[in-house]
């Protein structure tokens, strides 16, 4: 690691010094002999950090060396903004990261097909359902998928990436050592193995809640394009949406029932912005001009019974008690075909005792 | 003069003799109780003395009164000695000339102008007494009711002291109190509560049916008002009729505890007890100063509902532990040392997450995945353990209410319920189990035999589900049940995919 990139960790280091902060500091005080003078030249950047700020980041100059090892030695790669390694697409945003922190592949950084997968934390069945299989058919078709390690919609499209044996990216808001939410630790260990988990923020820092918006335009700049399956008005892919639309990313939408409030966003993007609306995956590959690896879906054979639950559910998803009512099976028999069915993988079961294709 | 009367005390459900022995002597007139007697017991004087001297012809000695309740070392609690009190002061004057005393049983509780009151827990003193080999015993005229019930023992039913007196000088005559048959009043009881009226749910009643006949716990999950406790409140009238052993054992409890009805005197419906969850721990495991029994032990023999089960304390949840495993729970407190009866049915319900919408059609949930599975986790392991089935249960639409199908009524879903009780009777003939539930490990292999092809459905379901080795014997035992309401000797594959479906918890499509 040259001095310069050392020095780029070692201003990253500190929370107080924001991007624009780091920067001047970095242009002001650069050189050989970075860490030896930096004592004497606090009339240089004394407009940019306090006194006591100044003699806080001296006193971990000492300390340095041992905290980029350890970084280093916990299987963290680091990749500043002068490395080879740094993806050019992210020079493009604003406030290009100086630092990466890095688990897994980095290789996949600077892949020309990842595409970004985003939306609401609090997905509907709906939401779900087609961000699972967006998710599932664009990994067959050689895309990885980007997205933000979050609750709902990043989480399912995160899992059913890794199910179908593709690569995912991940990127965080706080540090790698602080994951957030913590029930996605598990998955984020996958992501390392099998994907990259990347963060801007130092591994020892906690993401505030100013973080998580900011963090987004990082997924739109790694990405060339932009997959919003299910938001309302307020969700935070409404950043994601913003940073796509500047950064000259393909921006594609998937419409939602208009009575539901958590397909509001994604419903008004497509009526105000005139935005790709997809509905199938083939949209999106057309955009990328790629040919498409068909899906070949399973057959199946259904029996007479089976074939009648079959073509209810094809009107949408019921409860047990509607499919009961609108097919005069017992109870009995009903619960036996459901599970079956569920089990061979022709319907699902979700939560609220409901069932779907 | 000295003379001594019988009265019984109780130590949880049982009862034991106490010799109540008064020594009336010259001195100064004073009135003094020995015998570790509680407050209620110590002002027994004053009643007393109300009692006899506003009784006409009687009178209150002016001397030295001293009275002894033996067994010395026990203590004893609640108004039951007021009566024997008085008729042994009565006695040692020689205003009762009845030289058999000691053939009677004498219990309760006077009132100042010397009526008698009725007393709790008539019902286990009779018992006990019964089996001590005592033949007449005593008690307060409200008591009647619930002693009519148990025979081999003459009762008499007294309203006031004059009364006894009269009765035991001979100058009266008073009928024995005749016995009731249980079965006559058996069928007299009204269910209000009845499936007919509960519309939709198949999914969740057809579950409750199963619970109801292998005796397992059972927990349903849904939103607000979607009918959670509708239909566990009409959980009782699908279970067997109680026999009289089991209505015993359930109005024994229920007289200890206070509660029980004076105009019937027996429990003849299956308890139904639902605590809020405030409830403390004692409230619900019993204890308290005198070792009451709790809410558990109140639902022996029937159904005990928890309502928006994670809101309970843990610790009262967990309490809940060794009787839902042993049917018996011992209550331990500094004096005594008690064990009560508590084979209950636990139906439990909750919502599916904080805000109470999580996968319901109508309302958007706004719970995060985190906070799902927190709320979730606050059922710990070893009670989920302890709960076989667990059913989902969607809000009813308009649509379903108004539909015109008709509901099967809970008559008849009693008589597959009995039936299938029946083979379970016979199947654990000679061994301390009543029901599937309940099933040993050791019996699994013995009748939970599988067939190739429910071995093959067994492993779709660990490949779809995320299904534990102790899940696997839950869906054994439910399956078990399912076979014998559809009178099969066998466990076939549609009666395993069945007891699968009941696993909610564990779908991996939940959160």
């Amino acid at each position: 690691m040259i001095i310069e990139e050392k020095i780029l960790v070692f201003l990253n280091s500190f929370d107080f010094l924001s991007h624009k902060k780091c920067g001047k500091i970095f242009d002001a005080l650069n050189g050989e002999d970075f860490f030896k003078n930096f004592i004497k030249n606090y009339n240089k950047i004394e407009d940019v950090v306090s006194y006591v700020q100044f003699s806080n980041m001296y006193a971990q100059i000492d300390n340095f060396d041992n905290y980029l090892n350890g970084i280093l030695k916990n299987g963290i790669k680091i990749i500043t903004i002068l490395s080879k390694d740094y993806p050019e697409t992210l020079k493009n945003i604003d406030e290009p990261p100086y630092v990466l922190y890095c688990k897994g592949d980095i290789s996949l950084l600077k892949s020309e097909f990842n595409l970004a997968i985003v939306g609401t934390r609090h997905p509907t069945n709906y939401g779900k359902q087609i961000t699972e299989k967006f998710s599932t058919e664009l990994t067959i078709n050689g895309f990885n998928i980007v997205s933000g390690l979050a609750d709902g919609v990043d989480t399912i499209s995160h899992t059913a990436c890794l199910l179908n044996k593709g690569k995912t990216i991940a990127v965080v808001a706080g540090g790698l050592d602080n994951i957030y939410p913590s029930g996605n630790i598990k998955l984020s260990e996958k992501i390392c193995e099998k994907g990259l988990l990347i963060s801007e923020k130092p591994p020892h820092y906690k993401a505030k809640n100013y973080d998580f918006p900011i963090r987004n335009r990082i997924i739109a700049g790694l990405s060339r394009g932009v997959l919003i399956t299910e938001a309302s008005l307020k969700s935070g892919t409404m950043h994601t949406k913003e940073y796509a639309i500047n950064y000259g990313k393909e921006l594609f939408v998937v419409p939602g029932n208009i009575t539901s409030n958590a397909s509001e966003g994604c419903n008004a993007l497509i009526k105000d912005l005139r935005i790709n609306m997809v509905t199938t995956v083939d949209d999106i590959l057309k955009v990328f001009d790629k040919p498409q690896n068909k899906v070949i879906p399973k057959s199946i054979q259904l029996s007479i019974d089976e074939a009648i639950i079959f073509n209810l559910l094809k009107t949408g998803e019921k409860t047990f008690d509607e499919i009961l009512i609108n097919t005069n099976f017992d109870v009995k028999t009903l619960t036996n075909l459901l599970t079956m069915m569920s089990f061979r993988g022709i319907i699902k079961k979700l939560a609220g005792n409901i069932y779907s294709l | 003069m000295i003379s001594k009367v019988l009265s019984y005390g109780l130590m949880g459900i049982n009862g034991y003799k106490v010799e109540v022995e008064i020594d009336i002597n010259n001195g100064l007139p004073g009135y003094e109780v020995v015998g570790l007697a509680d407050t209620a017991i110590k002002e027994s004087k004053e009643r007393v003395k109300s009692a006899i001297k506003n009784t006409s012809l009687l009178d209150f000695p002016k001397y030295k009164i001293v009275v002894n309740l033996a067994p010395a070392d026990t203590k004893k609690e609640g108004a039951y000695y007021d009566l024997p009190i008085a008729i042994g002061i009565l006695r040692a004057t020689d205003q009762i000339k009845n030289e058999n005393l000691k053939d009677y049983i004498i219990i309760g509780e006077l009132s100042l102008n010397g009526d008698i009151r009725k007393i709790n827990g008539i019902l286990p003193i009779l018992i006990s007494s019964r089996e001590a080999g005592f033949k007449k015993v005593i008690i307060p005229y409200e008591n009647a009711k619930e002693a009519s019930f148990i025979e081999g023992i003459e009762t008499y039913a007294f309203k006031t002291l004059k009364d006894v007196v009269n009765f035991l000088n001979g100058e009266e005559n008073f009928d024995k109190v005749e016995i009731t048959n249980f079965e006559t009043i058996k069928n007299t009881s009204i269910v209000c509560d009845d499936f007919a009226l509960v519309k939709g749910q198949y999914n969740a009643k057809r579950a409750l049916e199963i619970a109801a006949a292998g005796g397992h716990n059972m927990l349903m999950i849904g939103p607000p008002g979607s009918g959670k406790t509708m239909l566990a409140r009409c959980f009782p009238s699908i279970l067997p009729d109680m026999s009289f052993e089991e209505a015993l054992e359930v109005t024994k409890i229920h007289s200890i505890a206070g509660i029980l009805d004076s105009n019937t005197g027996i429990i003849v419906n299956r308890p139904f007890r639902s605590p809020h969850h405030t409830a403390t721990t004692v409230a619900l495991a019993g204890g308290g100063r005198t070792a009451k029994p709790g809410e558990i032990s109140l639902a022996h023999n029937g159904v005990l509902f928890l309502d928006e089960m994670p809101e309970y304390s843990r610790t009262s949840v967990e309490a809940m532990r060794q009787p839902l495993e042993d049917g018996i729970i011992t209550v331990a407190r500094n004096a005594q040392t008690v064990d009560y009866p508590a084979r209950f049915n636990l139906i439990a319900s909750m919502n599916p997450c904080p805000c109470g919408y999580y996968g319901s059609k109508k309302v958007e949930c706004k719970c995060t995945a985190s906070q799902i599975h927190k709320y979730l986790n606050k059922l710990s392991g070893p009670i989920m353990d302890r709960i076989d089935l667990h059913v989902e249960v969607d809000n009813v639409d308009y649509d379903d209410l108004s539909s015109t199908r008709l509901e099967e009524s809970s008559s008849t879903i009693k008589e597959r319920v009995n039936k299938a009780r029946q083979i379970q009777a016979e199947r654990f003939k000679g061994t301390n189990i009543y029901n599937n539930a309940s099933m040993t490990n050791k019996m699994f292999n013995k009748f939970c035999k599988l067939d190739e092809e429910c071995k093959l459905i067994m492993k779709m379901a660990f490949e779809n589900y995320n299904l534990t080795a102790r899940a696997n014997n839950r869906i054994l035992k439910v399956a078990r049940t399912i076979a014998d309401l559809d009178n099969s000797e066998d466990i076939k594959s549609n009666h395993i995919l069945e007891a699968i479906s009941y696993r909610a918890l564990d779908n991996k499509y939940w959160v």
